[in-house]
């Protein structure tokens, strides 16, 4: 039978917030605290409709309690597991525009810089004042 | 719609990537008729959209590179298990060319004469100056932009201008000016202005997805594939060549192929058959097609279909700086590259070199994972620190090492594994050799100092990569003698003189860069000479 998010909502509670805790000297929120379980893990699940039951089998094999090291069954996890996990839980997270904000990151923002001729010469002059640097045959 | 295939031409063209495209485009305006088989389809730009969320997370569907791990309809499986490096590929119309980084950099003169030079891989039956009047030409029809008068090359000037230098490039210039070493700010086939039916490159970034959602990057299904349609060339989709057919003469005399709508299965005569299916297709492709005059594949006289295989062995240095230098922004293809190092140097312990290629290193889910920052984030209190120090704050040398040619590096036919129309599929077989082992170390250790002098206060050098075969080349190569060498220097080949090889499989060497506008010049230099010697032919 298939796992469904609310199968594991209990295990993702625990482990989003240990896997990404707020940094406050960064000035970074925790995972629960931007929501991901609640708003950005169904939309991921949604996005990757085709990764989800991977991820969700992997989550299940999670206790339903935390241990008392709640990151040791993290490390434990293959590396194909553990990629797959933090995809999950860290993409949710990084979607977050609140994240985003606090990163500095507008997300693909068109530039329409001019070129600085000017500079880009500057900097090729002493490449060019070497001289020819291929081999001659 | 599939358009349907059917009525005799001169020419079949099996391949609508570069090669495909630019030979149909030059035999079309000659008048020729041509039919192109495409296994694929168009790229579906608007499968993913960037302003959406979840981008990051879907960017691998449809435009991944591995079509092992893909698996579109267009795909066939490869069986790379005895290779340490893992082909990558895009089936469709535009072919490589749609998920490349745009990165276009001719070969050296030297490239062309390696075994005359450092007594190692092969000659080609052509120079560079042979070549160059092709470079020039071809670089106009893929948007080709960047600066003029690089002392790495006799003088060229790139047809469009460059891109604006970024907070990246201003540090690797002075930090090479301060160690001496060569460094050209990048190459690309991406528009900076309005040509060729492209926009100007607005650097959006997306384009690590990796196709080019703005419509700068040159990929042949914008570039090509829209005047070849007007032009008459005939471009069959979902047509998957299952075999070329042969006269009692010897002679091609067209191929049978599988439409792959209907799983019928249809003959496509002509007088010519060009194959442009990239260096695991193509070889692929002349295996399946032995008969019992060439029990050993098509054109196989040598024994040389499918060895020699070049996968250019890839890796990184990635340094982190305390400046942010928005190295989440476009282009993701190259923004400066150095050739310092890509000439073989007395005692180094290897022959030839690399190209070092720097990038940026993306959006912040590319912060998580292994490469290329040499190990997976930690999670818990680590991870907030171990993303904020790779976002944004960090650049990365890819290194491109010249392959050399060995005949135990192959592609073969599995003797099990099947497409899903049931044609036998490539085995890859390919292994490094220690000079390469040398040479990437060599590179690392380069690539180290000049990270450092731009001043990263942390360098990391990624481990061993798999996921890097981009360039597939070397398995039908070119040269004068039909003993040592599948099809001659206009991609003709020895045993089969109306049946043509125009694709990066001809390269006899590797060179230390990317191979696209090699490939596209000797493209539009082969299929030129078919239009010049199309008469008097004994076919």
């Amino acid at each position: 039978m298939a796992i469904s998010h609310q199968d594991v909502a209990a295990r993702l509670d625990w482990l989003c917030d240990a896997m990404i805790p707020g940094d406050p000297g960064l000035g970074f929120p925790s995972a629960p605290a931007v929501g991901v379980q609640d708003r950005l893990l169904p939309m991921v699940l949604k996005t990757r409709a085709d990764l989800a039951p991977g991820f969700l089998a992997v989550v299940a094999r999670f206790p339903a309690e935390p241990p008392a090291d709640p990151l040791a069954p993290v490390r434990a996890l293959s590396v194909e597991d553990r990629a797959l996990l933090g995809r999950f839980i860290a993409g949710a997270y990084l979607a977050s525009p609140e994240v985003m904000r606090r990163l500095g990151y507008p997300g693909f923002e068109a530039l329409t810089t001019e070129v600085d001729y000017d500079e880009i010469m500057a900097a090729v002059e002493p490449v060019m004042a070497r001289g020819p640097c291929y081999r001659g045959v | 719609m599939n358009a349907g295939g059917g009525k005799d031409s001169d020419v079949t063209i099996i391949g609508a990537g570069p090669s495909g495209a630019i030979t149909a485009q030059v035999l079309a305006t000659a008048g020729m008729s041509v039919v192109c088989l495409e296994q694929g389809e168009y790229p579906d730009y608007a499968s993913i959209r960037f302003d959406e969320p979840g981008f990051e997370l879907r960017k691998d569907m449809g435009f991944g590179f591995n079509p092992n791990r893909r698996r579109m309809p267009s795909d066939y499986p490869i069986n790379a298990t005895e290779s340490d490096i893992n082909p990558l590929m895009w089936n469709g119309v535009g072919g490589g060319t749609v998920i490349y980084a745009g990165a276009w950099n001719r070969f050296q003169p030297s490239n062309f004469k390696v075994r005359t030079l450092d007594g190692v891989g092969a000659d080609w039956p052509l120079s560079y100056d042979d070549l160059a009047p092709y470079y020039d030409r071809v670089e106009l029809q893929m948007a080709v932009s960047g600066v003029g008068g690089d002392p790495a090359y006799p003088h060229f000037d790139p047809p469009l201008p460059p891109l604006p230098l970024g907070a990246i490039e201003r540090r690797l210039f002075k930090a090479h000016e301060r160690l001496g070493w060569h460094i050209w700010p990048g190459t690309n086939a991406i528009a900076t202005v309005k040509h060729a039916g492209l926009n100007p490159c607005v650097r959006r970034g997306a384009c690590s997805a990796p196709a080019c959602f703005d419509g700068a990057k040159a990929s042949v299904d914008r570039t090509h594939w829209p005047l070849n349609i007007k032009l008459g060339v005939r471009l069959v989709q979902r047509a998957r060549v299952i075999r070329v057919e042969t006269s009692a003469k010897g002679l091609a005399t067209g191929v049978t192929y599988v439409d792959r709508d209907t799983g019928g299965t249809h003959s496509q005569k002509s007088r010519i058959v060009v194959i442009c299916a990239n260096g695991i297709g193509t070889p692929r492709l002349l295996l399946n097609s032995a008969t019992s005059r060439s029990p050993a594949g098509l054109a196989n006289s040598s024994g040389l279909v499918g060895k020699n295989l070049m996968m250019h062995p890839f890796t990184t240095v990635t340094g982190l700086f305390d400046e942010v230098m928005d190295s989440w922004q476009g282009t993701a293809a190259q923004r400066a590259y150095s050739l310092e190092f890509a000439e073989t140097g007395a005692d180094r312990g290897f022959h030839r070199g690399a190209k070092l290629m720097l990038m940026p290193t993306g959006s912040p889910l590319g912060a998580i994972g292994a490469h290329p920052w040499g190990a997976e984030t930690e999670w818990g209190e680590a991870f907030h620190k171990t993303v904020y120090k790779r976002f944004g704050r960090s650049a990365i040398w890819d290194i491109i090492a010249e392959d050399l040619p060995f005949e135990h590096n192959r592609v073969t036919l599995d003797p099990e594994l099947k497409d899903d129309d049931g044609i036998p599929a490539p085995k890859v077989t390919y292994r490094y050799d220690a000079g390469m082992y040398r040479l990437q170390k060599f590179m690392q250790e380069k690539a180290m100092i000049s990270m450092r002098e731009a001043g990263a206060y942390e360098t990391m050098a990624a481990p061993p990569l798999k996921e890097t075969g981009w360039h597939i080349l070397g398995t039908a190569r070119m040269g004068e003698d039909p003993e040592t060498s599948v099809v001659d220097g206009y991609g003709r080949a020895h045993d089969v003189p109306n049946l043509f090889v125009i694709d990066g499989s001809v390269m006899p060497t590797s060179g230390a860069v990317n191979p696209t506008a090699t490939v596209a010049a000797l493209a539009l230099r082969n299929a030129e000479a078919i239009v010049r010697n199309r008469h008097g032919q004994a076919f």
